[in-house]
C-alpha cells in the first residue's frame, strides 16, 4: 500500500506544481482573493485568450445590473457606454453566436443574477441556424470547479504567457495588417459572406428562446433593449447577393416583435460612409458615441 | 455520480482509505462499508430509487433462501416465477409503461379505434435494466442448482448495489461476483496499478473520444436533412466511436475501481470494432449482456440446436430482446432485428465460429483479407447504429436516404466548419487515430492501455499524455449512454 501511495504522490508532482503556479498566477482571477498578479496584466493576456471565461468569471466577482450581450460590436459599444457610465458589464464575445448570446442570458436566470437592464446587440449574420458556435456552454462546464478550470488549455496558455510577460517583460501584440486598407477591407467583405451566408437556415429554436428571454425580461420587469449594430454598405449588400432579403427583413421583424429595437443598420447616413467603420463590420468611436446618444438620450 | 466528475474523484479515496485502513478488520464491515458507498453513490442521483434496490435485494434474498428449503420442483418453480414477475415488472413499469400504452393506442388507431390514455409521468431509475438482471442470474443459478442461496444479508445486497457497476454494468452472475463478497480481500500492488490505468483508459475513452465525439454526433443527427451525405456517414462513424468509448469506458472505470477494493469483474468489451464478422462482433460487445441472454433465453429456447426453423426463431429472439433491453423505443427493436439479419447467414452456413482467436495474432498489421473483414463488418455495425441513435424508424430510413442521395459525393468540410468548433475536430480526429493505433496492440490483452512498456520514463510520458488529453479536450460533459438503458 505504501508503495502505491509513494509512487502515486511522485506521479502527482507535476501537477501539484501546475496548480501551484495556477493558484498564484490565476490568470482569470478564479480564486477571487489573489491579486499577486495585477489585473492589468490578465486584462492584457488572458482577456485575448479566453474572453469567455475572462468575462464570466469577472462579471461573478464584481457584477452590475446593467449588462449588454452580444457580439465583438457590443464590447465596441461597451467601450463607449463606460466613457459614460461605470454601472455596465460586457458580456459579448468576438464572433459570439446566438446561441451564446442566449446561453449568457440564461446563465445570468440560473445564477439569479439582479438585472436592470439588459442590451442585446444581433445582426443578422448571427440570426442563421447554422451560427452555432457554444463555447459559453462551455465556459460554464471550464468554471463550474477549480480543477476545471485549473487544467483548461486556456488557463494553462493564459499561465505560460503571462509567466512569459512576467520574466521577459516583452507580450506578444497583434499587429497590423499588412495590406492596404482597400484589399483588407475587400478581403473582409468576402469573408464575411462566405463565413456567415453560404450556407443558411432560419434559426427557428433561437427565435422560440429569444421569446422566451424576452418574456422573462417582461416579467421580472427588466427593461430590455436590442439594438443591430451597424456594418458597412458592402457587407448589407452581400446580404441580396446571397438572396437572403427576405430573410434580413423577416428578422428585423422578428427582434422588433419581442421589444425595443433600435435599428442602426438601416441608417444609410451610418452604413455608407468608411470611414465610420474601423473594419467593414465594426463602427468607429464617434459612431459608438452617436449610438449611446441615440439609445440613451431620454435617460 | 458520474465516474467522470468531482464529486467521484473525491469519493473513491475517501472509500477506498475507509475500506483498506478503517473497515479492515473482518470481510462483514468490509462490505457494510460498500452498502453504505453504494447506497450513497446511488442516492446522489435520486434516492427515493433506493428503496426499489432495497425492494428487489429483499425479494431476492428471501427467494433465494426459500428455492434452497423447497424440494419439491413445482414449488421450486413457483418460487422462480415470483421472483422474474416482480423484478420484470417493476422493469417493465418504469421502463417500458409508456411505451407499451403507446404502441396499444397507435394499434388500435391504426384499425380506426381512437382514444387516448394518460401516459404516466415516470422517472427512469438509472440502472435498473442491469441490477434486475445481475439480481435475476442468482435466482435462476439457484434454481437450477448451480449456486447454493447465501444466508449473509450484508454480502447479498453488497453484491446487487456494488457501486463500481451498478448503473452501467457488467452485469455480473452471481457464481462470479457474489462468492468474492465472502473471500477475505487483502490489497495488492500490482493489481491496484492495473486497475487504476484501467480507469485511466476509460477516462479517456469517454472524455476525450466518446463526449468530443457526441458534439458533431449530436447535431449532425438533429440537422441531417442540412447536411450533405458524406457528413452523414461521419456523423454515423462517430456516434460508432461515441457509443463504443462511451460504454466501454465506463465499463473500464467500473473494473479498474473494483480491482481497487480486490475484486475481478468480468471483460465487458474485447475489442468489438476489430471484428472480421457480426458473430464475433458479438462475441465481443458488451459480453456480460450477450453471455446472460445466450445462457438465460438463448440455450433454454434450443439455441442453435433444433431444425432451421428453430435456429432462425431463436436468432431473432434474442436479437429482438437485446435490442428491446436497451429501450423502450422501435428503434432499438428495429437495431435488434438488423443484427439478427446480419447473424443468421454466418448462423446457417456454420460459420459463426470461424473467428474464435485475436485478429492478426503476432502479427503487426492484418492481413489483407482481415482488414476488409474488419472493415465490412464495422461498415455493417455502424449502419445498425444508425437506428439505435436515431430518434424513430422513419428519422434512421431519411438518414440513409440522404447518405445514398449525390451528397454523398460532396466534401463534408464546409458542414463540419459550420458546427463551429474551431480544431477540435481536427485534434479529435489525431486522438482518434492514437486510440485505435493503442488499442489495436493491446488487442489480445484485457483492456486498451494493459501497456508491457519497460522503461518507466515512457510508460508515464503516457500517462502524462493521456491525463492531460483528458484535461484539454475536457469539453462539455455529456452522461453516459448506457445510464438510460
Amino acid at each position: 500500500m505504501k508503495k502505491l501511495f509513494v509512487k502515486l504522490a511522485l506521479f502527482s508532482i507535476p501537477f501539484v506544481i501546475y496548480l501551484l503556479i495556477v493558484g498564484v498566477v490565476d490568470p482569470f482571477s478564479y480564486f477571487k482573493s489573489n491579486d499577486i498578479v495585477k489585473i492589468e496584466v490578465k486584462d492584457k493576456i488572458s482577456k485575448h485568450v479566453e474572453p469567455h471565461l475572462y468575462k464570466m468569471i469577472a462579471f461573478d466577482n464584481n457584477p452590475t445590473t446593467n449588462i449588454i450581450i452580444g457580439d465583438s460590436r457590443s464590447n465596441r459599444f461597451y467601450e463607449s457606454i463606460s466613457v459614460h457610465s461605470n454601472k455596465w458589464s460586457p458580456l459579448g464575445y468576438g464572433g459570439a453566436s446566438l446561441n451564446e448570446v442566449l446561453d449568457t442570458f440564461e446563465w445570468l436566470v440560473d445564477k439569479e443574477f439582479k438585472v436592470d437592464t439588459l442590451l442585446v446587440g444581433i445582426n443578422f449574420n448571427l440570426y442563421n441556424k447554422y451560427n452555432k458556435r457554444m463555447w459559453v456552454e462551455e465556459t460554464i462546464e471550464r468554471k463550474s470547479n477549480p480543477f476545471s478550470y485549473a487544467f483548461s488549455s486556456y488557463t494553462a496558455r493564459s499561465t505560460f504567457l503571462i509567466l512569459k510577460d512576467h520574466i521577459t517583460g516583452k507580450s506578444d501584440t497583434i499587429g497590423k495588417p499588412k495590406v492596404s486598407r482597400a484589399k483588407f477591407w475587400d478581403t473582409s467583405v468576402k469573408r464575411y459572406g462566405s463565413k456567415f451566408y453560404a450556407h443558411y437556415a432560419y434559426p427557428e429554436y433561437s427565435f422560440q428562446r429569444l421569446s422566451a428571454m424576452a418574456s422573462y425580461c417582461k416579467q421580472k420587469n427588466i427593461e430590455l433593449i436590442f439594438w443591430i449594430p451597424p456594418c458597412a454598405k458592402e457587407i448589407n449588400d452581400i446580404i441580396d447577393e446571397y438572396g437572403l432579403t427576405l430573410e434580413n427583413e423577416r428578422f428585423i421583424n422578428d427582434i422588433k416583435s419581442l421589444g425595443k429595437l433600435h435599428d442602426f443598420n438601416s441608417d444609410e447616413s451610418i452604413t455608407s460612409q468608411r470611414d465610420n467603420f474601423t473594419d467593414p463590420s465594426h463602427f468607429n468611436k464617434q459612431i459608438g458615441e452617436k449610438i449611446y446618444q441615440e439609445i440613451f438620450k431620454n435617460k | 455520480m458520474l465516474f467522470n466528475s468531482i464529486d467521484f474523484a473525491i469519493f473513491l479515496p475517501v472509500v477506498f482509505v475507509l475500506y483498506w485502513f478503517v473497515f479492515n478488520k473482518n470481510i462483514r464491515f468490509q462490505n457494510m462499508l460498500l452498502v453504505a458507498a453504494s447506497y450513497f453513490f446511488y442516492g446522489l442521483w435520486d434516492w427515493r430509487f433506493l428503496f426499489l434496490i432495497l425492494f428487489s435485494t429483499i425479494i431476492d434474498f428471501s427467494i433465494g433462501k426459500l428455492l434452497a428449503k423447497k424440494r419439491h420442483k413445482s414449488h421450486r418453480k413457483a418460487l422462480l416465477i415470483s421472483s422474474l414477475a416482480v423484478n420484470l415488472s417493476l422493469l417493465g413499469f418504469f421502463k417500458y409503461y409508456n411505451f407499451f400504452l403507446d404502441s396499444f393506442v397507435d394499434t388500435f388507431s391504426f384499425f380506426g379505434t381512437f382514444f387516448s390514455i394518460d401516459r404516466l409521468d415516470i422517472i427512469l431509475p438509472v440502472g435498473i435494466s442491469f441490477y434486475t438482471f445481475q439480481t435475476l442470474s442468482y435466482t435462476i443459478d439457484i434454481y437450477r442448482g448451480k449456486l447454493k442461496p447465501v444466508n449473509d444479508f450484508v454480502a447479498f445486497a453488497s453484491f446487487v448495489s456494488f457501486f463500481p457497476q451498478l448503473v452501467a454494468g457488467p452485469i455480473e452472475r452471481a457464481t462470479n461476483l457474489l462468492p468474492q463478497f465472502f473471500k477475505r480481500r487483502t490489497f495488492n500492488y500490482s493489481k491496484s496499478v492495473d486497475g487504476l490505468q484501467q480507469i485511466l483508459w476509460g477516462l479517456f475513452k469517454k472524455i476525450v473520444i466518446a463526449d468530443n465525439a457526441a458534439v458533431f454526433v449530436n447535431d449532425i443527427f438533429s440537422n441531417y436533412q442540412d447536411y450533405n451525405g458524406s457528413t452523414l456517414v461521419i456523423g454515423a462513424i462517430f456516434f460508432a466511436f461515441q457509443i463504443y468509448c462511451d460504454f466501454s469506458g465506463y465499463s473500464d472505470i467500473a473494473i479498474g475501481v473494483s480491482r481497487l477494493f480486490g475484486f475481478n469483474l468480468m471483460q465487458n468489451f474485447a475489442f468489438p470494432y476489430f471484428s472480421r464478422d457480426i458473430a464475433e462482433f458479438w462475441r465481443r460487445w458488451h459480453i456480460s449482456l450477450s453471455t446472460w441472454f445466450r445462457d438465460y433465453l438463448y440455450i433454454p429456447l434450443g439455441g442453435s440446436k433444433g431444425g432451421l426453423q428453430a435456429k432462425i426463431r431463436n436468432t431473432f429472439i434474442i436479437f429482438l430482446v437485446s435490442g428491446f433491453w436497451h429501450g423502450a423505443n422501435w428503434t432499438f427493436v428495429f437495431w435488434g432485428f438488423l443484427n439478427a439479419l446480419f447473424f443468421l447467414p454466418l448462423l446457417l452456413s456454420n460459420r459463426n465460429r470461424n473467428n474464435l482467436g485475436v485478429v492478426a495474432s503476432n502479427r503487426l498489421l492484418p492481413s489483407f483479407r482481415d482488414t476488409f473483414a474488419i472493415l465490412s463488418t464495422f461498415l455493417l455495425t455502424c449502419f445498425a447504429w444508425i437506428f439505435f441513435r436515431a430518434d424513430s424508424i422513419s428519422h434512421a430510413f431519411d438518414y440513409i436516404k440522404r447518405i445514398c442521395s449525390e451528397t454523398l459525393f460532396k466534401s463534408p468540410i464546409t458542414d463540419i466548419w459550420t458546427i463551429n468548433t474551431e480544431y477540435q475536430i481536427i485534434y479529435l480526429v489525431i486522438l482518434m487515430v492514437f486510440f485505435v493505433i493503442v488499442e489495436w496492440i493491446h488487442r489480445d490483452k484485457q483492456y486498451g492501455l494493459r501497456i508491457n512498456i519497460k522503461s518507466k520514463t515512457l510508460r508515464w510520458a503516457l500517462f502524462y499524455f493521456i491525463i492531460l488529453s483528458c484535461f484539454l479536450m475536457n469539453g462539455i460533459k455529456q452522461e453516459f449512454i448506457y445510464f438510460q438503458f
